[in-house]
């Protein structure tokens, strides 16, 4: 299959032609021709992708999304959950282990390879640290390395003991993979929203800013002690940036993400005890919101991610207290970036949050558009506002708060594996 | 009752029933009736039905004093608001008034005093909040307007100080000084706009 | 002053404007004048009725909704269930809309987690009565209280009142502040550390470390029920030592300058954050708060069905 995009601006900052607007010629799944101008003599044999505005930019990355399978089908199914990620612009998607059973040994993780359905998105899977998501006992981690698991993490069960994470990192070490974790004091954070004036009023309890920078201090020290790789995930509070800062100003090897809806959310959409906001790490302050995106401008933050988190209607629709945390973000992410934080971050920036440095922290093959590369590309315009309706969303889930909302840029298709799909 | 419909229809015609003094004259006729009946108030309670018909209560027993200063006459003022029967059907809010009744009715010879009885409802609301003081020996009615058309309930009055044959759309008004600075009675017919 | 209430539900002080709560007060004045006549019935929500939903322990707080609706001559049916089941939400929002199907006007709720009669009024079609949520709110406790206060002193406006207690984990606290600051009182706190929120000056509320102090500084103490039930780790030692540096007994009381009054809600651990010579001292306006609650609760039910008609248009 040949596919020739016309005059498209090349948002690369990895690649020669970045911020050049180009013809590209794709070809057996590679990128055979990037020229000013490409003249094809045969049309028939070849698709042809014009667009207004159009910007390529190589494939999107989410690094936390949740398939839901096997163990929870009824919220998503990996079918369901890559169309949600190729409609919002995704070539790559990491799942979290926390299915059922757990993903804790390498049956679970080529399992899983069996039932990846859509060839054009790249699934990623992360392994949990701990056997059974426990906590306890490290899992089986270079025999599932060898099968492809690039990270461990325990995903929102945040690693609580100093031994085990002290062990996880060093035995990272002699390979190639991450040690993700969510860092959060449980004993603290027994809580629905973030402390502050709003859980005050409402008689919630509350989750403390500290309970997360407790965590990051203790992971941080840990990162220096093993000197190993870490990777903090869900950053939430100013101060956590601020420590992650300093930490990498001291040359430790850490990196971070942050989610979508804790850059520009606040607590206050809590005040009529609306569970659609109910998320983990919970939404706190506007001073949090520039704090995290301040990071992201100076690179103390390196990924953005949706926390794709699909939950069924009767887990929102009750009692604050019984709801379950989380947002579905796949389809509704980059229209969210658009209308929130292209404006303050830049293109560049934001391509390299939600491309590059999550292939690059993950240690996956690097995606460059330069000829004779793999074509993996996202196609999409970012200034193009449009309404997200219910029709917009694949996942099997509603849980968003984002449906009516007028949002600002959009994928429009994306390349991967030899195959072309209209987002 | 029906004050609020003033917000929706023109008033166009307006026409005065009673003026200041006829009032007076009407109420001393109808003082004079009471002591015929009464005598010297022994065993009587007059009672007002808030709001309006407290204005009447006092003016009534201003004048039986006036005529038998030396009498003493029990009188209080019930508020028919809790025992109304249309909580959930009216547009406006019920807005209680002051119960001012502080002696046992048991045994009493009550005389209910209201400006207009058009449907009766309200005194039947008013009976109802004054047995809980107690089992009266009788009740009567006495009323500035009786507007014979449009009874809903099995009630009639003792006393009268006009009859008056009016159509549901006509409304009758009774403005005392207290709260109109004059004494009088309107008849206003009511045109949808 | 308006004669209508601005809201068609009551889930907390905080969705109440003061006229509200000053319409609430006026409309109880009534009702307390016909629970001291020799009957104390009146028909008014003959046409109504009432649904006590109670996922909670209660006793006083449902007999005085009970009674109250009685005396309005309201349908009651009642339903309690205190054995959380692991998905209490289901629960919740199925169990109501079974009673609904049975034509209910009004549902008074009492129910363990914060919000629940928020998300019930959001999710049902009858007027809700929030009687406790959780932590968040007890309305009618609040409204009472100062009821109460306002009954004795005249006038709340410029009171101060110190609340005494478990700040952290109480709906009473919560709404006795919201409603005591909407008409015009000062309020503090008075506690240990441990049992008040971070984020407690944002209420508007100041805090007193020490019993004596606080007391000094007071027109009317309203002491809390210390709850160990509902706190997951022990927030304070022991009940003994609570009692020794918080507890409310004649010996602290003799020692101020001048007399206060004293308020509980209920229900009372005599010997532990009140004493019993206080209870029944005529410091206490303890009785007269539960006689005050039947009339409060009256107004409230009476006001909030004055509404039905609209809402059904």
């Amino acid at each position: 299959m040949k596919i020739l995009i016309k005059s498209a601006l090349i948002i690369d900052p990895q690649s020669k032609y970045h911020q050049k607007k180009m013809d590209i010629l794709v070809e057996k799944g590679k990128i055979q021709k990037i020229k000013k101008s490409i003249k094809i003599d045969n049309k028939n044999k070849i698709t042809e992708y014009k667009h207004k505005n159009l910007h390529v930019s190589p494939g999107w990355f989410d690094i936390h999304v949740n398939f839901c399978e096997p163990g929870y089908e009824e919220k998503e199914t990996i079918l369901t959950g890559s169309n949600a990620a190729i409609k919002g612009g995704f070539t790559g998607v990491m799942l979290m282990p926390n299915t059922k059973p757990y993903i804790d040994n390498k049956g679970m993780l080529e399992f899983i390879k069996n039932i990846s359905k859509r060839n054009i998105l790249d699934i990623h899977v992360a392994g949990n640290i701990t056997k059974n998501c426990e906590g306890n006992d490290i899992v089986e981690m270079y025999d599932m390395y060898n099968s492809g698991c690039k990270a461990f993490t325990d995903d929102k069960n945040s690693l609580s003991r100093n031994d085990v994470m002290k062990i996880a990192m060093l035995y990272s070490r002699d390979a190639d993979f991450l040690i993700m974790n969510y860092a959060c004091d449980t004993s603290l954070a027994k809580g629905h929203m973030n402390e502050g004036e709003i859980s005050t009023k409402l008689g919630l309890k509350g989750i403390p800013s500290v309970a997360e920078e407790i965590m990051v201090d203790r992971d941080l020290n840990l990162c220096k002690y093993t000197n190993s790789k870490l990777h903090l995930s869900y950053i939430s509070t100013k101060e956590s940036v601020n420590k992650i800062k300093k930490a990498k100003s001291l040359g430790l090897k850490v990196s971070s993400d942050v989610t979508i809806h804790n850059l520009f959310l606040t607590e206050d959409l809590i005040k009529n005890f609306d569970t659609r906001y109910k998320v983990s790490p919970p939404l706190r302050t506007k001073i949090d919101n520039s704090s995290l995106i301040n990071g992201l401008k100076n690179d103390v933050i390196d990924i953005i991610s949706s926390d794709h988190t699909p939950i069924n209607e009767e887990y929102k629709k009750t009692e604050f207290d019984n709801a379950e945390n989380g947002i579905i973000g796949l389809e509704s992410a980059f229209g969210l970036l658009g209308k929130h934080i292209i404006h303050k971050i830049g293109i560049s920036k934001l391509i390299e949050k939600i491309s590059i440095n999550p292939r690059k922290i993950l240690n996956i093959e690097e995606v460059i558009i330069e000829e004779g590369r793999e074509a993996n590309m996202t196609l999409f315009d970012p200034d193009v506002e449009w309404l997200f309706n219910e029709e917009d969303i694949k996942s099997k889930s509603k849980n968003t708060p984002f449906v009516g909302e007028k949002l600002k840029g959009k994928a429009l298709a994306v390349i991967n594996n030899g195959e072309l799909e209209i987002c | 009752m029906g004050f609020f419909f003033a917000m929706f229809v023109n008033m166009i015609e307006e026409r005065e029933i009673l003026d200041q003094s006829l009032i007076a004259v009407t109420i001393e006729r109808l003082c004079h009736q009471l002591i015929e009946v009464h005598h010297n108030f022994d065993n009587t309670v007059i009672v007002g039905v808030q709001p309006r018909g407290t204005f009447l209560n006092n003016r009534i027993i201003k004048k039986l004093q006036q005529i038998h200063p030396k009498i003493k006459i029990d009188s209080g003022n019930v508020d028919i608001s809790f025992y109304r029967d249309d909580l959930m059907r009216r547009d406006k809010p019920i807005i209680p008034q002051t119960m001012d009744i502080n002696i046992s009715l048991e045994d009493k010879r009550i005389v209910l005093v209201d400006d207009v009885l058009y449907t009766g409802r309200s005194i039947r609301s008013a009976i109802d909040a004054i047995l809980n003081f107690g089992r009266p020996k009788s009740v009567e009615l006495l009323t500035l307007i009786n507007r014979r058309f449009k009874r809903d309930l099995p009630i009639q009055p003792n006393y009268i100080g006009k009859n008056i044959d009016a159509m549901d759309s006509e409304k009758i008004v009774v403005e005392w000084k207290e709260v109109s600075h004059v004494d009088r009675v309107l008849i206003k017919k009511l045109y949808e706009k | 002053m308006r004669n209508n209430l601005s809201v068609n539900h009551l889930l907390g002080i905080k969705y109440l404007t003061t006229s509200d709560i000053n319409l609430i007060f006026q409309t109880a004045d009534n009702f307390k004048k016909i629970i001291n006549q020799p009957i104390k019935k009146v028909p008014s929500l003959r046409d109504i009725t009432i649904a006590n939903l109670f996922f909670e322990n209660s006793t006083r707080t449902k007999l005085s909704f009970e009674l109250a609706e009685k005396r309005l001559s309201a349908d009651i049916i009642n339903f309690s269930s205190s054995n959380s089941s692991v998905n209490k939400g289901e629960t919740l929002l199925d169990t109501v809309n079974n009673i609904l199907a049975m034509k209910v006007d009004i549902v008074v709720l009492r129910h363990p987690n914060p919000g629940s009669a928020v998300f019930l009024s959001r999710n049902v079609k009858a007027s809700v009565v929030n009687a406790g949520d959780g932590t968040h709110e007890h309305p009618t406790q609040a409204l009472l209280d100062a009821f109460s206060i306002r009954e004795k002193f005249g006038d709340v406006k410029a009171k101060k009142i110190v609340i005494i207690g478990d700040i952290l984990h109480s709906r009473v606290a919560l709404s006795n502040i919201f409603c005591l600051k909407k008409l015009g009182a000062q309020v503090s706190v008075c506690g240990p550390s441990s049992l008040m929120p971070k984020f407690l000056s944002s209420l508007g509320v100041t805090h007193f470390s020490n019993l004596h102090e606080a007391l000094e500084w007071c027109d009317i103490a309203n002491v809390l029920r210390i709850q160990l039930e509902r706190q997951d780790v022990n927030y304070f030692p022991s009940l003994r030592e609570y009692a020794m540096s918080f507890g409310v007994n004649m010996s602290v009381l003799n020692n101020l300058s001048k007399e206060i009054t004293i308020m509980h809600p209920g229900p009372i651990n005599r010997g532990v954050e009140i004493s019993s010579d206080v209870v029944d001292s005529n410091h206490s306006l303890i009785l007269d708060q539960v006689e005050n609650g039947v009339a409060i609760r009256m107004a409230v039910l009476f006001l909030l069905s004055g509404k039905l008609n609209n809402n059904k248009q």
